[in-house]
């Protein structure tokens, strides 16, 4: 039986894998491209972790299976948020650090790849949750 | 004078790309998560006792939905706020043509 417990756990558990390849994606730009690429792949999949880091707090606060409404109503604030929050990472990022945009925006992208790539890594790791 | 028509052009045509990217990406993701929520809550309504699978499956599909949505938001805000890569190949034509 799944439970909003469980379903909590497991969310966490795909955004550390996300994580984990966002910093693989960040040594394999440095491997090829340098350590400025590197970092700046590294800081533009941040920026998009943060934010969904952010989503996943934002939902899981007030969670309850007892009302479908307040957890449809957390999911399109954190939703917003998320979306805001990465834009604006990205943003200051770019500006205020000494980054090279290209690497930064295949970093961002990068992030959002490792989320599905993390789900599917969950999902093989674990069987008998079903999907 | 003309530069300076270029230079108004270009920053004028980004700031409408910009707001397009910003505004179509936010009108295709509204109907997605429109979508969801309401298919969420009609499933939650049949059957109560599947919210958190339904919970999970919502997760999974709440990234494929905004996935564009942000990189398009990353590249209009990087368009308005950091810097505008068009108009540095203006500059740069107009560079030789200044000295």
């Amino acid at each position: 039986m799944t439970t909003i417990r469980s379903v909590k756990t497991q969310t966490y558990q795909i955004v550390f894998w996300q994580l984990m390849l966002i910093m693989g994606l960040a040594v394999v730009i440095f491997l090829l491209r340098g350590l400025q690429s590197g970092l700046s792949a590294l800081l533009g999949g941040l920026a998009y972790w943060l934010a969904t880091l952010f989503f996943v707090w934002r939902v899981f606060r007030r969670a309850s299976v007892k009302n479908g409404r307040q957890f449809i109503v957390s999911f399109l604030a954190g939703e917003v948020g998320k979306l805001v929050l990465s834009g604006i990472f990205f943003v200051l990022i770019v500006k205020y650090l000494p980054v090279s945009p290209v690497s930064e925006m295949i970093g961002f992208v990068g992030a959002i790849i490792a989320f599905w790539i993390a789900s599917v890594i969950f999902f093989i790791r674990h069987p008998g949750v079903t999907l | 004078m003309d530069i300076a028509s270029t230079i108004g052009q270009v920053q004028g045509f980004t700031a409408v790309a910009a707001g397009l990217l910003i505004g179509l990406a936010a009108l295709g993701t509204a109907i997605g998560f429109g979508v969801l929520g309401g298919k969420f809550l009609e499933g939650v309504a049949r059957q109560p006792e599947l919210t958190a699978m339904l919970m999970m499956r919502m997760f999974l599909v709440a990234a494929l939905v905004d996935a564009f949505a942000a990189i398009s938001i990353a590249m209009g805000l990087y368009f308005i706020f950091a810097s505008n890569p068009f108009l540095g190949a203006v500059m740069n034509a107009v560079k030789p043509v200044a000295s």
